[in-house]
């Protein structure tokens, strides 16, 4: 335990970063009422992300992490507690976000390139000045040769590169991933990690990732921020000591499986603790 | 036998026998085996009326029918004419509705929720029943005729769009509100164009209601058309000439459903489906 302390002090650049922070999570809480009895989903997080930093939300499904990440992109208004981007207070979407859904959402009858445009067309911004960025963004994720072809012609990793060229095209401050390759096989996951980290290589966007995969949050981020119980809190903040660039060869060290073991633990914590506050049987009595 | 030489002698023999007639035929299976049934069903029709002498006022043969219709295809025509012509009319003007409604309807979640079970309830009602309440409303011209099979022809076509409309991936419209797309902007991106599958099989349905509609107007108030040729020739008593005019009446729905069914082709095409 002491290791990983130590780890997250000395690799002092992202930490100092925080201090400056980008998007500024305080006191946020979410209640769900859609019916008589209202369901607390999150309670008071506070968080604070620095510019260019990769933080990634880890939790079990249900737990809350994605409402916190449609907080964040102005898509669900906060019950308490604010949220800041830049300084501002988030009220609603903002055009200089990027967004990536667990399903690629790529329109059927438009071409790839056509598809990573949709969002200059939205923002009404000239297309002929964002096509290069687009195709860049293409090349970098291997899809160039694919860029005149449809959606259904492609395999499901190669929709969610798509998806992603698309949520960079118009150069978002911040970019909001929502358990991007949950849908894909394992091996095809891999391989989307490696892109990713070569974009945020590339770009150095900030990041705010959400996973339920220990390995995924432990090989991208800067951060692992720990979801968990009901409602969800912060259970537990790791910094990620490794070097970037970081390649695959980093899953296979003993550090790294030390970590993931850590954050294994607690999220059981989390779980466990869950259950205690609301033993099945009593759950209803006593609120 | 065992040997593997053994095996491949006659097979490959058998392969090079008609190989190539082999996959025409199954190529073109499913259309040959309903056109030979088609057929065999004519033939037995012609044979049984023959056979034993069914008069013609009852069931006429296929070969009396076919001999009438070249007789008097100048009027056929004639009436024909004015039938497509009402058809096409009230299916576009149908589809015009149904698409406008639909889209109203999505437009708005009070609009929705007062418009659509209502709708829909008027789905179960039995439509056919309300024809001569249009004589009633729109006089004996060709008012009448159109205003129903307008408004038969609407419902398929507007139930499959608000469908179609309603029905856009949530992740999808989540992502353009994320990107601070406004409600018309989703509108036309996103869902109109996801819409436009369901509205092509809505049409296609819209395309058979409307043939029903103006032959069932054309049964209740007429002075032309096929509908109107039809309930002539059987106050008649001229079998020939009622199944002549149906004849003429399904080359037409026919045609108007291929016409639409290929829209609908190029549309999905286009689509990416």
């Amino acid at each position: 335990m002491m290791v990983f302390r130590h780890s997250a002090a000395t690799s002092g650049m992202r930490a100092s970063d925080q201090s400056n922070s980008f998007l500024e999570v305080t006191a946020v809480g979410k209640t769900f009422s859609p019916d008589r009895k209202p369901v607390e989903a999150i309670r008071s997080v506070n968080l604070a992300v620095g510019r260019s930093e990769f933080v990634t939300l880890l939790g079990p499904s249900g737990c809350g992490k994605s409402t916190l990440l449609l907080m964040m992109a102005g898509l669900e208004v906060p019950t308490s507690g604010e949220i800041r981007i830049g300084g501002t207070r988030v009220t609603g979407p903002r055009a200089d976000n990027g967004i990536v859904f667990q399903d690629h959402t790529l329109l059927p009858w438009k071409t790839i390139i056509d598809n990573v445009l949709l969002p200059i067309r939205i923002l009404g911004l000239p297309t002929a000045k964002y096509r290069q960025r687009a195709e860049e963004l293409l090349e970098l994720v291997g899809l160039h040769e694919f860029r005149d072809k449809r959606p259904k012609q492609l395999s499901g990793g190669m929709k969610q590169r798509a998806a992603i060229c698309r949520a960079l095209v118009h150069d978002p401050q911040l970019l909001l991933m929502d358990e991007p390759f949950s849908a894909l096989d394992a091996i095809t996951r891999d391989e989307m990690n490696i892109i990713l980290m070569d974009i945020w290589e590339r770009y150095h966007t900030t990041v705010v990732f959400v996973t339920h995969s220990i390995r995924e949050a432990v090989l991208l981020s800067d951060r692992v921020i720990v979801l968990g119980g009901r409602p969800a809190t912060i259970a537990y903040e790791l910094q990620v000591p490794f070097e970037r660039p970081r390649s695959f060869a980093l899953t296979e060290t003993s550090e790294f499986n030390q970590l993931s073991g850590v954050l294994r633990s607690k999220i059981e914590q989390g779980i466990g603790r869950a259950r205690d506050a609301h033993p099945p049987a009593l759950a209803r009595g006593a609120e | 036998m065992n040997e593997p030489g053994s095996l491949v002698g006659p097979q490959s023999a058998r392969r090079s026998f008609a190989p190539k007639f082999a996959v025409a035929l199954k190529h073109s299976r499913p259309i040959l085996l309903p056109l030979a049934l088609a057929g065999v069903a004519l033939a037995l029709w012609q044979v049984l009326t023959a056979w034993r002498r069914i008069p013609t006022v009852i069931l006429p043969s296929p070969v009396e029918v076919v001999t009438l219709l070249l007789k008097i295809y100048p009027a056929l025509l004639n009436h024909g004419l004015q039938t497509t012509a009402e058809i096409m009319f009230s299916f576009a003007i149908g589809a015009l509705v149904g698409v406008a409604l639909a889209v109203a309807v999505v437009s708005s979640q009070w609009v929705k929720e007062a418009l659509y079970p209502n709708l829909v309830f008027f789905q179960l009602i039995p439509k056919i029943a309300m024809a001569p309440l249009f004589v009633v409303w729109f006089g004996i011209g060709s008012g009448a005729r159109l205003a129903f099979a307008v408004f038969i022809t609407f419902f398929p076509i507007f139930i499959a769009a608000a469908d179609g409309l309603l029905n856009v991936d949530p992740d999808l419209v989540r992502l353009c509100r994320g990107l601070t797309a406004s409600k018309w902007q989703i509108f036309a991106i996103i869902r109109f164009p996801y819409a436009v599958p369901a509205i092509f099989s809505g049409m296609k349905i819209g395309i058979t209601m409307a043939v029903i509609g103006v032959i069932v107007g054309e049964f209740i108030v007429a002075q032309k058309g096929l509908g109107y040729l039809v309930l002539f020739a059987a106050s008649q008593a001229d079998t020939p000439l009622i199944f002549a005019s149906i004849a003429v009446l399904c080359a037409i729905g026919l045609g108007l459903f291929g016409v639409v069914a290929l829209a609908e082709r190029i549309a999905l095409k286009w689509y990416g489906a």
